[in-house]
């Protein structure tokens, strides 16, 4: 399990996670991931295109991260999830919570309107 | 890798032996660690590639399989030990089953409830959410305590391939829809092919599934199998939509009349992607109307047949009120005669009578019959007989004449042939003297001043309205005072115990000679009485008629 971060603008973090987010990859990124968006910014893009498998473990640290994000006062994005993983963001019912884009200029282009 | 394939022993395989034989079965024990996971991971990996799954299915496998085994390491044991989980997953034609076995605490995650649904995140519940997704990436669950361990048994359904896609795309409930956004939606659905004669839903049952009707035709019978009050539902409708909506069991039953095929679709895939698009959400609505009209359509002629019968069954009541109304109740023969006489009805119309009017100065005719059979025809043909017994017995003719003269015009007119059994009896009150005819009936009984009893010997003659020639002879008997007439029917000798033996008329006569009764109704009370008692409970299923004479003779002038 991978995880990359990159910054698109002073106030926008993108990060990229690569692999299965199961019990194993998850307490691989969990750490790297929550310290990422403990920063107060505008919105954090997370790109799943990479993420292959996704379990409640994952579903639980996503939660956790865009609930820190929203209380620093910025915004979680799930950004182009492949399409059993978007099943699992859907019938979780993750995808009502967390704003779920097919791709990052769709998301950033809220955040603009916004 | 402890891999293993698994030996006939395997609960896999008990349960279903015809189709083990081809199916594919794999198992993994592992230990109860999280670390574990990835030995998990690596067997479903060449289990994939081996059985060749589509990725929805392998994914859905997957993540079954995680979330259920997490959930057993991380809740179900409370000691430090070490504890075995086995995995088994078998292959078949329509969908991948998936056991998870193990020895921990009793705990069946099925029935557990779900993750209310939050509107916001700060609301949101962090965790709980795997049993929801076991659920909604698989279509069937079960969850059983077996000599103590937990299995969980869970079916994946393969998703329809592509040639059902044009046949479900024809559906109503996708009228509209294009068959490509339409294929990613069915992942999770299952086809499922059924006999003629399949019982598919029955009352009572749990259901999870929407049913679409997609070739074939399926019936609803609401109260019982086979029964005729129901409706059908043709390929393009659909089932099972009322328990889905209000989380019910089912209330009918739901049988294939012929070969179908079927859809279903989960009830989470349903609410949470199906009915989310407009288009599919306002066929679904229009096929629930559908339904809900048939549903009403069948009640309302259920409803109409009821109401008729009741409409019937009150006429019943007052054809039956009538007909009773045709017998005398209140019986003054003077103080030389003590009468008792009256009809104990039974639930049905029967065809019992008696009659008792004054044909001279001093004469009465008693009279007690039965028509064969029971219901309204036999109620009309009382009427009918009681009718010209009344006519022909005032005419003053010899009792044997009238008679054969209310045979001949039963005979007549008797289009149901039915018969009757007759006493026609004329008393003198000043003498004592008694003349009667007996057209095939009980006979009279004859109590020696009220203490012995024999049957008086019938004379000649068979019952009315079978043969217009039959003839009729007299017979005569003198009374004295302190005598005793019981006139009765079969629906006292005939009346039948609990362990279907008959009252007979030897106890009839037991009962009367029991001892001297005060009076003709004290004694007809007595026969009541021990002719119920004898009944114990049982249904009365005849008419009893009895009409008790006693003769107290000359009364002195005060």
């Amino acid at each position: 399990m991978q995880i990359h971060s990159e910054l698109l603008d002073d106030n926008i973090l993108k990060v990229t996670l690569e692999g299965r987010l199961d019990v194993e990859g998850t307490q691989a990124i969990d750490l790297k991931l929550t310290t990422l968006t403990a920063t107060s910014r505008k919105a954090v893009l997370v790109d799943l295109s990479q993420v292959d498998f996704l379990a409640s473990i994952g579903i639980r640290t996503l939660l956790t991260c865009a609930k820190t994000t929203s209380k620093r006062g910025g915004k979680m994005l799930l950004v182009n999830p492949q399409p059993m993983v978007r099943a699992v963001l859907d019938r979780s019912g993750v995808s009502s919570l967390i704003p779920v884009y097919a791709d990052a200029e769709t998301a950033l282009g809220t955040l603009d309107a916004a | 890798m402890q891999r293993q394939h698994s030996a006939p022993s395997t609960p896999l395989e008990v349960t279903d032996p015809e189709v083990s034989k081809e199916a594919q079965v794999e198992a993994l024990v592992i230990g109860n660690r999280l670390a574990e996971m990835s030995r998990v991971e690596t067997w479903l990996r060449e289990i994939t590639i081996a059985w060749a799954l589509p990725d929805q299915v392998a994914f859905a496998v997957d993540l079954v399989i995680n979330e259920a085994v997490t959930n057993v390491i991380n809740h179900a044991f409370r000691d430090s030990e070490r504890h075995e989980i086995r995995i088994a997953v078998r292959n078949r034609d329509d969908a991948v089953e998936i056991e998870v076995t193990d020895d921990g605490v009793a705990f069946d995650p099925i029935t557990r409830l779900e993750v209310a649904p939050a509107d916001d995140l700060e609301h949101a519940d962090i965790g709980g959410r795997g049993i929801q997704l076991i659920r909604r990436f698989s279509t069937d669950q079960t969850y059983e305590r077996v000599a103590g361990r937990n299995r969980l048994r869970v079916r994946i359904a393969r998703p329809p391939v592509r040639d059902d896609l044009d046949l479900i795309g024809r559906h109503a409930l996708f009228a509209g829809m294009e068959s490509t956004i339409l294929e990613p939606l069915l992942a999770g659905c299952e086809m499922r092919s059924v006999r003629a004669g399949e019982i598919i839903l029955e009352p009572g049952q749990i259901n999870r599934h929407l049913h679409l009707v997609l070739e074939g035709r399926l019936e609803v019978h609401l109260d019982r199998l086979g029964s005729d009050e129901g409706f059908v539902i043709e390929a393009g409708e659909c089932t099972g939509e009322i328990s889905v909506v209000d989380c019910r069991p089912a209330s009918a039953f739901v049988i294939a009349s012929m070969p179908s095929r079927l859809l279903l679709l989960p009830e989470a895939i349903l609410w949470d992607e199906l009915l989310r698009i407009p288009r599919i959400a306002r066929n679904f609505m229009r096929l629930f109307a559908d339904r809900m009209r048939a549903r009403t359509q069948v009640m309302q002629q259920a409803l109409e047949q009821r109401l008729r019968y009741e409409h019937l069954q009150r006429e019943w009541e007052v054809a039956r009120e009538i007909q009773l109304g045709m017998l005398p109740r209140r019986l003054d023969l003077g103080p030389e005669i003590e009468i008792d006489a009256g009809m104990t009805a039974a639930q049905e119309v029967g065809g019992d009578f008696y009659d008792v009017f004054p044909v001279g100065p001093d004469e009465y005719c008693i009279a007690i019959g039965d028509i064969s059979g029971k219901g309204m025809p036999a109620a009309l043909f009382m009427v009918r007989t009681l009718t010209m017994l009344r006519s022909e017995l005032l005419l003053g003719q010899p009792i044997d004449e009238s008679l054969r003269r209310i045979n001949r015009r039963l005979c007549a007119e008797n289009p149901t042939s039915m018969f009757a059994t007759l006493v026609i009896a004329l008393i003198d009150k000043r003498t004592g003297v008694l003349r009667y005819v007996n057209a095939g009936h009980d006979p009279i009984l004859l109590g020696d001043r009220g203490i012995d009893y024999r049957a008086l010997p019938p004379p000649r003659g068979i019952l009315v309205g079978a043969s217009e020639e039959a003839t009729y002879e007299v017979a005569c008997v003198g009374l004295r005072p302190g005598d005793v007439l019981v006139l009765y029917t079969d629906g006292v000798t005939e009346a039948m115990s609990a362990d279907r033996r008959l009252f007979t008329l030897d106890r009839l006569l037991e009962c009367l000679s029991e001892q001297p009764a005060r009076s003709a109704s004290a004694l007809a009370d007595r026969i009541k009485a021990a002719v119920k008692g004898f009944e114990a409970g049982a249904r009365q299923s005849d008419d009893l008629t009895l009409v008790i004479l006693r003769y107290r003779g000359q009364q002195p002038l005060v």
